[in-house]
């Protein structure tokens, strides 16, 4: 069952350690795409404190609260996935990935929902913005960078879903082990990565 | 197993704490005690969840540099919206609602 090491690697573990830099490498860069937005966020909060702040308020904060912990318990079973496989316990660590995917699938519905609840009360992005409640620029700049932000970030959970399916597939195929799981190892980054920007989106979007 | 599930129940109690905190008045600390909080959560997991406590090498260094990246450009971006002199204003929405420093 075990694969062959690639020739550039010396060992496994050099190879697991390889794989685990390169994953920090990306997910810096990710840090950096995410970060652009972060920044817009800060600048027109800072111009318009009290638009975002009334703003903010018309987001559906249980939602988002539910989310939050959904995306965070989901996080737990990947994590635990990983404590399975160095014990040996494949098909568990399937289970809890697949449990990690369901919750995913949630994560993706209850947005799904809120966009459907926005679109019906005109808060959309840029030249769609028709809210009859909310007319200063800066609620439209704050439902803009909603959007882009969530979007973005939900277009990551919905990559996040794939990887975990692979991964699910390949501990169900008996492909992990102790000793060779870093495809495990860099598919759960990815997805405790989607985590971390969720836990920066939700006081900033939901909370103040 | 315990420790990855009393890191969980950390994370669901700061959750819980920064919901709650949001709902009493702390007027313009609220911000830096909402990203306080998530930032205490944002290090837990990727200190025991992405096992950057356990990575060797530079991993550190490569998530380290792209941090403080954003927090230089976030930093210069703020001091430029919130300190320019009234002949170095452009015209247009956004500064005119800035009205720093009068």
């Amino acid at each position: 069952m075990e694969r062959e090491l690639a020739p550039q690697f010396a060992s496994v573990e050099q190879e697991a350690r390889a794989w685990q830099f390169g994953m920090w490498v990306f997910l810096s860069t990710e840090v950096l795409f995410f970060g652009g937005l972060f920044i817009a966020y800060g600048v027109y909060r800072f111009a318009y404190p009290q638009d975002f702040h009334l703003a903010s308020s018309h987001m559906n904060v249980w939602l988002g609260t539910a989310n939050t912990l959904v995306l965070l318990t989901s996080s737990l079973f990947v994590a635990l996935a990983l404590h399975l496989v160095r014990h040996e316990r494949s098909m568990w660590a399937t289970l809890a990935l697949v449990l990690a995917l369901l919750l995913g699938v949630v994560f993706m519905v209850f947005k799904g929902l809120e966009y459907a609840e926005h679109a019906r009360e005109g808060l959309l992005p840029g030249v769609y913005f028709a809210s009859h409640k909310l007319h200063s620029v800066g609620a439209l700049q704050f439902v803009t960078l909603y959007w882009l932000m969530t979007g973005l970030h939900a277009l990551h959970v919905t990559i996040g879903l794939f990887v975990l399916a692979w991964t699910a597939f390949q501990a169900a195929s008996g492909f992990y082990s102790p000793r060779r799981m870093a495809g495990l190892e860099i598919g759960g980054m990815y997805w405790h990565f989607v985590d971390v920007i969720w836990v920066f989106l939700y006081p900033l979007l939901y909370l103040v | 197993m315990l420790k990855y599930v009393l890191i969980w129940v950390a994370l669901i109690g700061l959750t819980v704490t920064t919901f709650l905190l949001s709902r009493v008045p702390t007027g313009d600390w609220s911000i830096a005690i909402a990203l306080a909080i998530a930032a205490a959560k944002a290090t837990l997991i990727v200190l025991f969840f992405m096992e950057l406590a356990k990575h060797r090498g530079a991993s550190a260094l490569a998530l380290g540099t792209s941090l403080v990246f954003i927090a230089v450009v976030l930093t210069l971006a703020l001091f430029d919206v919130g300190l320019r002199f009234e002949p170095t204003r452009p015209p247009g929405p956004l500064v005119q609602t800035l009205k720093v420093g009068q």
